[in-house]
């Protein structure tokens, strides 16, 4: 070994605790982009395989009832591959030892089995026999959420009637990967489950013989997607045809598609973070090494080593620092990248998940971070190779200092001497004292904009759950009702309260700007699903009019008075006008209020209702379940409290393992940061402090002086941070926007006093790491040798 | 004249002293039982080349350090038995020290650094008045990086002298400086010790600085190996080197 990498390995284990605090902020940030990004790799690769493989249809569409042979005219649409006819049907389910009740999806399959689309994939047991008409393949996550087997029985109530089910089989499914209830935010694959039965059985227990009522496509590649959906909208159009969509709508892959956009975005934006504070740390102490070895440069100059090699030394100080930050950080990354993968294939039940973590990734982490770093030192290596040996040789000059601001404002005598000494230090280098500023409040800030998602999510729960959706139960019909069934299950024992509902599936229109969605009828001042305004409060429905949601409107460009054109997409399929009279906000869906009588005017329909909802008597909670599940004409029954509790459920578990690594990772940047500014005023001021200690300063006092720099920062940079940290997570929250979510921006009041605590803590122990080598202070060395 | 004055009060009995150091493989036994005392008011030169043991027998005097063996006593305080606490205690109160390279406080100006040690004393002077002492008063609101090296020193001395010091121990205070600039620092020593009554330790390798002594002591290799009363005291502005 060269004696200059000598010097090198010796330079950095004398600074090894400085070198791995760095290294461990580098690793932190490295880690996220290995993970976030492998994660993001293997999940992206591991659902296009099980796209592939399963045949996962481009398009999909639902219609009431078409014959077969409109599936020809389909295929004869330009650019469609294939097309298959299905039937799809919601049906209630009987669990044998569950009260609530439970929802099923029924997807027809043909038996023998031959090659479909969205072909379920077997994980365990057969595919259904050909005669039997009872057997079915059940979905995984519903089976392992009932700890069912094969061969397990569900009664089951198929239009109308309560037919027996044996689940034969445990299958996977591209089109389920979230298996989400139409309606419902977030899987609960305990009350909703999808069964594949045997297409004849199907058939003939609705009454579709010779017809579907949902057809995919696959496309070819040279398909224009809109052309095929305008297309295919005509043809199902006489046959009750609901809209068409591509995949981009299909929820299962909208949700997954979601939370891979996710992955994408903290791959790049949070080890960003983190790679800038580790490179201000490297500045640091690479400009104090530098300082310190002036001397030593001027020598090995003298010598006759080029400035080259001389910046060249540095630069190897600094790319050790990075290759160790790369080596913890690709490890770490790659060993929670794995785990998380594993917990991913659990959630999303793929049927085989790999783990990829490509070289580019690590390539990826290693340029970046390695790029990052030399730039951020640049200036420092260059000025040690400009150093004119002769010049280096000479001691640096004093230091000087001047008065600090408080002094120059005039108040200064006010202060204690050692606070002077404090804010002239603080002063005399006014970037670093800014940038060590800014890495605390970074830490700060990442910790305020964690915390604050969760705090968003907690106040959104809430306020829909508490405030707008009260009822306890909503109950949907098959098919529109008139007021009697409303007044059948409203009589129910155990119903306190109902209210009745009618929802149509309408596409808003206005100038060049359409959505689907659906208008629901109800009463004036509903005491259940309450439309309110942006502070909470109820607001009543107007005789007449649609109110809309605010984010609706701004998405369509319509404000109240305007007129917007409602295309209904059932019945009849009227187009008809109505005007906006009135915003309301929500935070979930995007949903259009009217006043039930209007809109039955409006549609020219009689009193026609298509669902309830009901607050009821905890106490004939099963009784009435058990009398709705025996209602025929109840397609499905939705808990509140089941909802809440899955969509917490979904929702804790993420946030745990975000708050454990937000608290984490912030605390190492604040660790890093205050660690090494004190070790660096540690090196700067030892002599001082030495000569306090001399002085007749206790041990005590000195550590006040030189730990009191660092808290003033802390101290300053903790607000800075909080409003860092709120910027942050508004324009977070901003680009989280979507028709299905709207987080609205609150953090409770105990974010800032944990954050504050999480900070101030690993401030104090990166102090107190560093006071213990101030015990250890060499006085006598100390004051022989010149500054 | 002598004998009609009572004896100078004894402010430290030294007893068989001894320090080896530990450095790593090799001891280095830096002092080899020295015994020595001091006396009130006093103004004392410790001679000897680098490496005689002088910079460790003033370390231990001071409270910096702590022998391997025998027996410091302040008074009849026993320095070597005293913990860590005490002897900073000790230096606190007690004890003024002044560094062949200063050892100012730069980011504090000279009056500063003089209050920095007046705030933490029982009965001190006030900051101006010590700095008057030694002739700065028109350099107290400089801070360090604006004075002389001899103007750093006096501003030491006025740090050093400001608390009332009992003993005030100084290492090589002419060392960093040119002899004109050594000189003044000298007198203002000289002045400190004369009107004040301040005893004083000067340890230096400069022999010249010993004529301005009341007792000259010399030192070599661990050992204490002459001590002589200075009859013919000069004054610093007659010394020479």
């Amino acid at each position: 070994m060269k004696p200059l990498d000598r010097k090198l390995f010796r330079d950095i284990w004398k600074l090894k605790g400085q070198v791995l605090a760095i290294a461990l902020v580098l690793a932190a940030g490295i880690a996220m982009f290995v993970l976030s990004n492998s994660n993001y790799d293997s999940l992206v690769v591991t659902r296009a395989n099980y796209y592939r493989g399963n045949r996962f249809a481009d398009v999909f569409a639902n219609c009431k009832r078409a014959p077969l042979s409109l599936l020809e005219k389909i295929e004869s649409i330009e650019g469609v591959a294939w097309a298959q006819g299905r039937i799809i049907q919601e049906v209630t389910l009987d669990v044998a030892g569950m009260k609530d009740p439970a929802t099923a999806r029924m997807v027809s399959l043909k038996i023998p089995y031959r090659p479909g689309l969205n072909d379920p994939y077997l994980r365990a047991g057969r595919f259904p026999e050909p005669e039997a008409t009872n057997e079915v393949l059940a979905n995984e996550a519903f089976m392992l959420a009932h700890g069912f087997s094969l061969g397990q029985q569900v009664k089951a109530v198929i239009n109308g009637r309560s037919q027996t089910l044996t689940i034969v089989g445990q299958a996977l499914s591209p089109e389920f990967i979230y298996a989400i209830k139409p309606g419902s935010m977030l899987p609960d694959n305990l009350r909703y489950g999808i069964f594949w039965m045997n297409e004849r059985a199907l058939e003939a227990s609705m009454n579709m013989e010779g017809a579907f009522n949902e057809v995919s496509l696959r496309l070819t590649r040279e398909a224009l997607l809109p052309e095929v959906l305008d297309r295919l909208d005509t043809l199902l159009k006489p046959y009750g045809g609901l809209h068409a969509h591509g995949r981009k709508d299909q929820t299962s892959h909208w949700f997954l598609e979601n939370e891979l956009m996710q992955l994408r975005s903290m791959g790049f934006f949070i080890p960003l973070v983190f790679f800038l504070v580790a490179v201000f740390l490297l500045n640091l102490v690479v400009a104090r090494q530098i300082r310190a070895q002036r001397e030593q440069i001027a020598v090995l100059k003298a010598f006759g080593y080029s400035d080259g090699a001389i910046g060249l030394h540095y630069m190897k100080f600094v790319m050790t620092i990075v290759a160790l930050g790369n080596l913890l950080g690709i490890g770490f990354g790659a060993y929670l990248g794995s785990g998380m993968v594993a917990m991913y294939a659990e959630f999303f039940k793929f049927p085989e998940l790999t783990y990829i973590l490509s070289s580019r990734i690590i390539i990826g982490a290693f340029f970046f971070s390695s790029l990052t770093a030399l730039i951020g030192t640049w200036s420092m290596m260059r000025r040690a190779m400009r150093l004119p040996p002769a010049e280096a040789m000479r001691p640096e000059p004093p230091a000087t200092y001047r008065p600090s601001i408080a002094e120059r404002l005039g108040f200064g005598h006010l202060l204690p001497i050692q606070v002077q000494m404090i804010l002239r230090h603080l002063e005399r280098s006014p970037l670093r004292t800014l940038l060590s500023g800014l890495g605390i409040a970074m830490a700060t800030g990442l910790l305020v904009l964690g915390r604050g998602n969760i705090d968003s999510i907690n106040y959104l729960i809430r306020a829909q759950f508490q405030f707008i959706q009260r009822q306890d139960v909503t109950v949907t019909f098959y098919e529109p009702q008139t007021q009697r069934s409303f007044n059948e299950i409203h009589g129910l024992p155990g119903v306190i309260h109902a209210e009745p509902t009618r929802s149509v599936a309408v596409k808003l229109v206005l100038a060049n700007h359409e959505k689907r969605t659906a208008v629901i009828g109800m009463p004036n001042m509903p005491l259940l699903q309450r439309p309110l305004d942006s502070n909470l409060k109820p607001i009543p429905i107007p005789n007449d009019g649609l109110m809309i949601d605010r984010f609706l409107a701004k998405k369509l460009g319509v404000v109240p008075g305007q007129t917007l054109t409602l295309e209904v997409l059932e019945g009849e399929r009227p187009t008809l006008q109505a005007q906006v009279v009135g915003l309301v906000d929500e935070y979930l869906g995007t949903n259009v209020y009217m006043n039930l009588a209007s809109l039955n005017r409006l549609l020219q329909e009689d009193r026609v209702i298509t669902g309830a909802y009901m607050s009821i008597d905890a106490r004939s909670r099963d009784p009435l379940f058990d009398r709705l599940k025996n209602t025929p004409k109840v397609a499905g029954i939705t808990i509140t409290d089941a909802a809440v509790n899955s969509f917490k459920d979904t929702v804790a578990k993420n946030i745990f393992i975000m708050n454990f690594f937000n608290i984490l990772f912030s605390g190492i940047i604040a660790f890093g940061v205050v660690f090494n500014s004190a070790q660096m005023s540690l090196n700067e001021r030892s002599r001082d402090l030495a000569t306090l200690r001399v002085l007749g300063f206790t041990r005590a006092e000195i550590s006040a002086i030189l730990l009191g720099e660092l808290a003033i920062i802390t101290l300053v940079a903790i607000p800075v941070g909080f409003v860092l940290g709120t910027g942050l997570g508004q324009a977070a929250m901003a680009g989280m926007q979507s028709e299905q979510f709207r987080f609205p921006y609150v953090i409770q009041p105990a974010t800032f006093g944990l954050t504050t605590l999480t900070v101030c803590l690993s401030a104090l122990i990166s102090g107190l790491m560093v006071r213990r080598k101030l015990d250890r202070l060499d006085l006598m060395a100390v004051l022989k040798t010149r500054e | 004249m002598q004998e009609c004055q009572a004896p100078p009060a004894t402010v430290f009995q030294v007893h068989q002293l001894t320090k080896t150091y530990d450095m790593g493989e090799v001891q280095v036994q830096a002092l080899r039982g020295v015994d020595l005392e001091l006396y009130e008011g006093e103004l004392t030169v410790l001679l000897g080349p680098s490496g005689s043991g002088k910079s460790t027998l003033l370390n231990i005097l001071g409270g910096l350090d702590t022998p391997s063996s025998g027996k410091v006593l302040y008074g009849d305080w026993d320095l070597t038995r005293a913990e860590e606490h005490e002897l900073t205690q000790y230096r606190r109160h007690n004890v003024g020290f002044i560094f062949q390279f200063y050892n100012l406080i730069p980011s504090l100006t000279s009056r500063e650094n003089v209050s920095l040690v007046t705030e933490l004393s029982k009965q001190p002077m006030k900051p101006e008045e010590a700095l008057a002492l030694v002739h700065l008063e028109d350099r107290m609101d400089h801070f360090p990086s604006q004075l002389s090296g001899g103007e750093q020193q006096r501003v030491a001395i006025a740090r050093a002298i400001a608390k009332r010091p009992s003993i005030m121990l100084c290492d090589e205070p002419t060392g960093a400086l040119d002899i004109k600039t050594g000189i003044v620092v000298l007198e203002a020593l000289e002045r400190i010790n004369r009107e004040l009554g301040t005893t004083t330790v000067v340890i230096t390798h400069n022999k010249a600085i010993a004529e301005m002594a009341d007792r000259i002591l010399h030192m070599a290799d661990g050992r204490m190996v002459q001590q002589e009363r200075n009859t013919h005291k000069a004054k610093p502005n007659q010394l020479h080197w």
